[in-house]
């Protein structure tokens, strides 16, 4: 492996460095594919029972999970947006207000390093390969699934693990050559997979190989360019009891029967989500 | 106050608070807010950073004496970050309002009848969208002569013909005008 772009300093930022041209994430991807490839093969010569890994990934489909609040928002926009997005439309569309909220968090400057390092890098949106599952229903109830197809090559990429804990550390220095040499295309999600993840996977049931990849506490990271048309959004993946509720819910909401702003939210995201063209609406047993 | 005399912290929550991690003395846990109950889980500290890092919650870290106090501090903050998103009236409703009321209406089972005909009504009558739309008020039509037609299951949600009565006369007109 090894895709250059520019000539960076591995633990430096590119922030102030404009007359880089900055990789875009699809590219440096396809550019790490033949070595993935490689290595890929020299796993499976070791445990060949990883083949059904491979398969899970090459069936998955980049997903992420939101709160009733998120897919409000996405409504309201008819789009899944970017962190940045999101806190300016949360601010009402007050850029300098939703970017100062943004970049007050206290984990924005990793988050920040990570994405300079690449082409409309602060756009990014992120997911993970989603095998069927709820996805990381602990931090959010709805699990969107979005049509790889329509995602553009060149602006998708995967990673093995978390970017921002993994290419930064904790004083937002960026490890810019670890993240060139580890990225991979989204056709290459499986190689990358089996590259970095093969080895916990091998004694794993096909459940808990779902959760490494697309787990709450363990994942691979999906990452492409925002925003997102609702109409690349095709399924939602939701728990079939909390689905009930959302609809039982929608009902007092409709009978003005609701005073709990949260369970006004969720039926306001069970009516938004339910007037998205085409979704397919997927529900599943969350013990499942 | 907790069993240990140690006061909740709220951790971290979703916007709209449906879901919180709090720690309650020794253990974090993770507290989905339903109608039909809180639903607890186990989680830990970095569930916290995690889910405010990766996924947008607001970040509180804060102790509350009760769980009364921490609750309408999670419904206060829930309240303003619902604040952008009011309920409209029926009158309010676009095409997509409607549609998603037909698609609901469709779904829903006999123990919703009554209040599904009382809400398909009321568009007919109210909404200006389905008033200047004769296709959405054939779709309203056609839909509201399904379940008048439609004999009520025998189930134990279903109501006597009297009930119904009382509650169509109870619900009429009334769709969205009261929404909280």
């Amino acid at each position: 492996m090894g895709a250059q772009y520019g000539q960076l300093n591995p633990m430096g930022s590119v922030r102030d460095l404009e007359e880089v041209r900055l990789a875009r994430v699809g590219d440096a991807g396809a550019a790490n594919n033949a070595s993935y490839a490689a290595q890929k093969d020299d796993v499976l010569d070791r445990h060949s029972s990883l083949d059904a890994f491979a398969s899970m990934l090459d069936g998955a489909r980049p997903g992420t999970n939101v709160d009733a609040h998120k897919v409000l928002h996405y409504d309201r926009q008819q789009a899944v947006l970017d962190a940045r997005s999101l806190a300016i439309a949360t601010a009402n569309g007050d850029v300098d207000a939703g970017l100062a909220e943004f970049n007050a968090r206290s984990y924005s400057a990793r988050r920040e390093a990570f994405e300079d390092l690449w082409d409309a890098g602060r756009r990014f949106v992120y997911g993970a390969p989603n095998p069927g599952t709820l996805g990381a229903r602990k931090y959010g109830d709805y699990c969107l699934i979005i049509d790889p197809a329509t995602l553009t090559d060149a602006d998708t990429g995967v990673f093995p693990r978390d970017t921002a804990q993994t290419y930064t550390d904790s004083d937002a220095n960026v490890f810019a050559d670890l993240a060139y040499r580890e990225v991979g295309s989204w056709q290459a999600r499986a190689d990358v997979a089996l590259v970095h993840r093969g080895d916990e996977a091998v004694f794993l049931s096909d459940r808990e190989r779902a959760e490494l990849v697309c787990g709450a506490d363990t994942y691979m990271e999906v990452i492409t360019v925002g925003p997102l048309g609702l109409d690349q959004v095709i399924i939602l993946r939701v728990d079939a009891d909390n689905w009930e509720e959302h609809s039982d819910l929608w009902w007092d909401w409709k009978e003005g029967r609701l005073s709990d702003p949260s369970d006004r939210a969720k039926a306001k995201a069970y009516d938004a989500l339910m007037g998205w063209a085409d979704l397919e609406i997927e529900t599943k047993d969350g013990d499942e | 106050m907790n069993d240990n005399g140690e006061p909740f912290v709220l951790l971290a929550m979703t916007p709209a608070g449906e879901s919180a991690l709090i720690a309650d003395h020794d253990r974090v846990s993770l507290v989905r807010f339903s109608s039909r109950g809180r639903q607890r889980q186990d989680a830990s500290a970095d569930d916290a950073e995690t889910a405010v890092r990766r996924y947008g919650w607001i970040r509180v870290d804060r102790a509350f004496s009760t769980w009364g106090d921490l609750d309408r501090f999670r419904t206060a903050a829930a309240e303003e970050a619902m604040r952008g998103f009011p309920d409209p009236t029926v009158r309010d409703y676009n095409r997509r309002d409607v549609e998603v009321v037909l698609k609901q209406v469709a779904r829903s089972g006999p123990d919703r009848r009554v209040a599904a005909i009382g809400l398909l009504t009321d568009l007919l009558v109210r909404c200006p969208a389905v008033r200047r739309d004769d296709d959405l008020s054939a779709m309203i039509g056609e839909r509201l002569e399904q379940l008048r037609s439609t004999p009520i299951t025998a189930d134990a949600s279903a109501m006597s013909p009297e009930q119904e009565r009382h509650e169509l006369a109870r619900l009429h007109l009334d769709y969205g005008i009261g929404a909280a």
